[in-house]
C-alpha cells in the first residue's frame, strides 16, 4: 500500500517533530490526551470490497486530528453491513511521533446465504408439513447482484381436505441496474404446482412454468415502484369457488391465462428483513396473480410494522410475510396476525435468533351456504441465523375454522 | 433427522461464565472485586490497538428487601504506540479516581484477571447485621443510547444497496444484533461483550480491611 501524506498533514507532523521531546516527558495522566494526527487510512482484509468503501464510513482523513469518537461511529456503520462479519480499526504508528495510521480490519462475509424453513401447519381439516430452502449468492461478479434459487414443497401429512404445493425458482436480480441505486431488475424463472380442495368444495389447482421480468425504481427515501411481466405459455390452472350468493363460480380469469402485468408500490424502512426491530413495509399490488382465491393465494396489500417494547418485539402482519423490491421471502402466516418475539442470547453457533407466538386471522373464502369462510389460529416458532446452516425458521401453525 | 438433532443441541449450547464477584473494604468504604471474568479472545489485539478499549462496570448493592445504592466505574486503558505503555484511568460517577501506568500487557492482564472495583460505597451509611449482595454488569465498549438510536436511523436511510456495496437482504453482523437486541431489553447501555454476575450474600461485619 502506497503511503500517501497531503500537504495539511506534512504540516501538521512536522509541528508534531517538534513537541516530540516534551510528548515523550509527559506524565502518565496525559498520556490520554496527547493529540494524534491522521497520517493515513488503509484497509485490510478486503478481497472484493474496495477500499475507497470502506473509508467512506470513517469521517476522517489525512490530516485531521485523530477523533476515537468517529472511529467507534464508523466501526458501527461497517458492522450495520451485511458484507462483512468482523470489523476491526487498529493503529500504527506513523512517519513522525504524533503521526497514525487508521488501519480497518476487515473479515468480509461470505456471498453465499442459506435459508431452511421447516414447518407443520394444521389448517382448514388438512394437516401438512413445509419444506423451504434456499441459495443465493448476493456478490455476483463482486458488483452485489444475485442469484437466487428457491424450493418450496407443502406437502399433505392428513386429513379430509387436500393442499398440496411445489414451487422452484431461479431469479437473477440486479439491485442496481443500468449502474444507478435507483433501479432495479429481477429476471427469473419459476415452475408452480398446486392443488387444493377445501371441505365446502372451493378448489383450486394449477401446474405452469413461467418467465418473470420485474423491472423497478425508487422513490424519495424508501419508496419504490416496479411492474412485472410473466410468461406463460403452457398452463394447467383451474379455480371453483362459492361466492357469497351461495353461486358457485369456476373460472379462468385472463389475468392468469398466457401472461400476466403487475404494478406495485411499496415502501420498506425496516432495518432487518429477517429480524426487524423497528421499522415499516408496505406493498400494493394491481392485477397479476393476485387474487386470494387464486391457487397462488397471494394478497394485493401487504404491511408489516416492528415496535421494540417491554424486552420483545411486536409485529403486526397484514398479508404475510414482506417481499419488498426485488427480495422475496418465503413463508406461511395468517392474513392478519400480531407477533411476539423475544430475543435468544447468541452463542458459538446462533448469530442472532428470536423466538415468538403469532396469533391470527384469515379470510377464507365463502362456505356453500354463502357465509363467510374464516380461520384463526396461533403460530409459534423459532428463527435463526446460523453459523452452520444459515438462517433457519422452525414452526408449529395451528387454526380453527371459525365458519364452524 | 440427524441435522434436526444437531441443530437442536446447538441452539442449546449456552456460554456459562465462571467470574466471580467478592465485596472489598477499604477506608471505610465497600467495593468490590471481580475475578475470572471470561473477555472475548480478541481483547488483547484491541488493547495493543492504540484506541482507548472502556471497561464499563454498573455495580448495585442491595439486600433482602430493596437496592441501596449503585455506582458506575469506567476503565479506559489505551497502549501508547511509542512508549509501549498502557495508561489505566478510572473515574467513578464520571469523576476521576486513579490514573497508572503499566508496562506490558501482562499486567493489564492480571488488573483484568482481578477486576478492581474499591471504595464505592459509604459503610457508615449501612447496617452491619444485614445480608447484602452486589451485582455487577461489566460492558466492554458500551454504546450508550443515543449513538445507538443514530446509527440505527443511518442503518434504515442507508439499506438501498450501492454498487459494490450494500447490495442484500439483510445485514447480518452477528455483533451489531446483539447490541440492537440490548436495547430491546430496555438497556440504556450495551456492548457486544457483556457480562451480569452477582456475589455470595456477606455482612459487613465478616469483612476484612485491605491495606492500600
Amino acid at each position: 500500500m502506497t503511503t500517501r501524506i497531503n500537504k495539511q498533514c506534512r504540516i501538521a507532523l512536522a509541528m508534531l517533530s517538534w513537541f516530540a521531546p516534551l510528548a515523550a516527558a509527559q506524565t502518565a495522566e496525559t498520556i490520554v490526551e496527547e493529540p494524534l494526527v491522521v497520517q493515513e487510512v488503509i484497509c485490510t482484509g478486503n478481497l472484493i470490497t474496495s477500499c475507497e468503501f470502506i473509508r467512506d464510513h470513517l469521517y476522517l482523513v489525512a490530516g485531521d486530528a485523530l477523533d476515537e469518537e468517529q472511529i467507534r461511529n464508523a466501526e458501527l456503520r461497517l458492522s450495520a453491513l451485511r458484507n462483512f462479519t468482523s470489523v476491526n480499526f487498529r493503529l500504527e504508528k506513523g512517519a513522525a511521533r504524533g503521526a497514525v495510521i487508521v488501519v480497518i480490519e476487515v473479515e468480509e462475509a461470505s456471498p453465499i446465504v442459506r435459508e431452511w424453513l421447516l414447518g407443520a401447519s394444521s389448517r382448514a381439516d388438512a394437516q401438512r408439513g413445509v419444506f423451504a430452502g434456499r441459495i443465493a449468492h448476493q456478490n455476483l461478479f463482486g458488483e452485489g447482484k444475485i442469484v437466487d434459487l428457491a424450493a418450496v414443497a407443502i406437502v399433505p401429512i392428513a386429513g379430509e381436505t387436500l393442499n398440496e404445493a411445489y414451487d422452484v425458482a431461479l431469479r437473477y436480480v440486479d439491485p442496481q441496474l443500468f449502474g444507478s441505486n435507483r433501479n432495479f431488475g429481477v429476471a427469473g424463472v419459476r415452475w408452480r404446482k398446486r392443488r387444493y380442495e377445501d371441505i365446502y368444495g372451493n378448489f383450486g389447482s394449477i401446474d405452469a412454468g413461467q418467465f418473470e421480468l420485474t423491472l423497478g425504481r425508487r422513490i424519495a427515501d424508501f419508496s419504490y415502484l416496479s411492474f412485472g411481466v410473466a410468461v406463460r405459455s403452457d398452463n394447467d390452472w383451474a379455480a371453483g369457488r362459492w361466492d357469497s350468493n351461495g353461486d358457485f363460480v369456476t373460472s379462468n380469469p385472463e389475468s392468469f391465462s398466457d401472461y400476466g402485468l403487475t404494478l406495485a408500490y411499496g415502501w420498506n424502512t425496516e432495518d432487518d428483513l429477517y429480524f426487524p426491530t423497528r421499522g415499516s413495509t408496505f406493498q400494493i399490488n394491481v392485477g397479476g396473480d393476485y387474487q386470494p382465491n387464486e391457487p397462488e393465494g397471494r394478497t394485493h396489500i401487504q404491511f408489516r410494522k416492528t415496535w421494540a417494547g417491554s424486552g420483545a418485539y411486536w409485529t403486526f402482519k397484514l398479508g404475510g410475510d414482506p417481499s419488498p423490491e426485488y427480495r422475496d421471502s418465503v413463508g406461511e402466516s395468517q392474513l392478519l396476525s400480531l407477533s411476539y418475539a423475544r430475543p435468544v442470547a447468541p452463542g458459538d453457533n446462533i448469530q442472532r435468533g428470536r423466538w415468538y407466538i403469532e396469533p391470527g386471522f384469515a379470510f377464507k373464502g365463502y362456505t356453500s351456504s354463502g357465509t363467510v369462510f374464516y380461520e384463526y389460529g396461533l403460530k409459534a416458532g423459532f428463527r435463526a441465523d446460523t453459523k452452520l446452516f444459515g438462517f433457519v425458521d422452525l414452526y408449529l401453525l395451528g387454526t380453527k375454522d371459525g365458519s364452524r | 433427522m440427524r441435522r434436526a438433532i444437531t441443530l437442536l443441541l446447538l441452539l442449546a449450547n449456552t456460554g456459562v461464565d465462571a467470574a466471580e464477584v467478592s465485596a472489598t473494604l477499604a477506608d471505610g468504604k465497600l467495593g468490590a472485586r471481580v475475578d475470572a471474568l471470561s473477555f472475548p479472545s480478541t481483547l488483547p489485539k484491541e488493547l495493543t490497538s492504540g484506541l482507548t478499549n472502556r471497561i464499563y462496570a454498573q455495580v448495585t448493592l442491595a439486600d433482602a428487601h430493596a437496592n441501596r445504592g449503585q455506582k458506575v466505574v469506567e476503565i479506559a486503558i489505551r497502549y501508547d504506540l511509542w512508549d509501549e505503555k498502557f495508561s489505566v484511568v478510572s473515574t467513578m460517577d464520571g469523576t476521576i479516581a486513579e490514573s497508572r501506568t503499566l508496562a506490558s500487557l501482562p499486567e493489564v492482564n492480571a488488573l483484568l484477571a482481578a477486576l478492581p472495583l474499591p471504595r464505592l460505597f459509604e459503610t457508615a451509611n449501612l447496617p452491619a447485621g444485614v445480608e447484602l449482595t452486589l451485582r455487577v454488569e461489566v460492558l466492554l465498549n458500551p454504546i450508550d443510547r443515543e449513538k445507538m438510536l443514530m446509527i440505527r436511523k443511518w442503518v434504515a436511510q442507508n439499506n438501498t444497496p450501492e454498487v459494490g456495496g450494500r447490495a442484500g437482504i439483510s445485514m447480518s453482523n452477528a455483533i451489531f444484533n446483539q447490541i440492537f437486541d440490548q436495547y430491546a431489553d430496555g438497556s440504556n447501555v450495551a456492548a457486544a461483550w457483556r457480562v451480569s454476575i452477582a456475589s455470595a450474600p456477606f455482612r459487613l461485619d465478616s469483612l476484612q480491611h485491605e491495606r492500600r
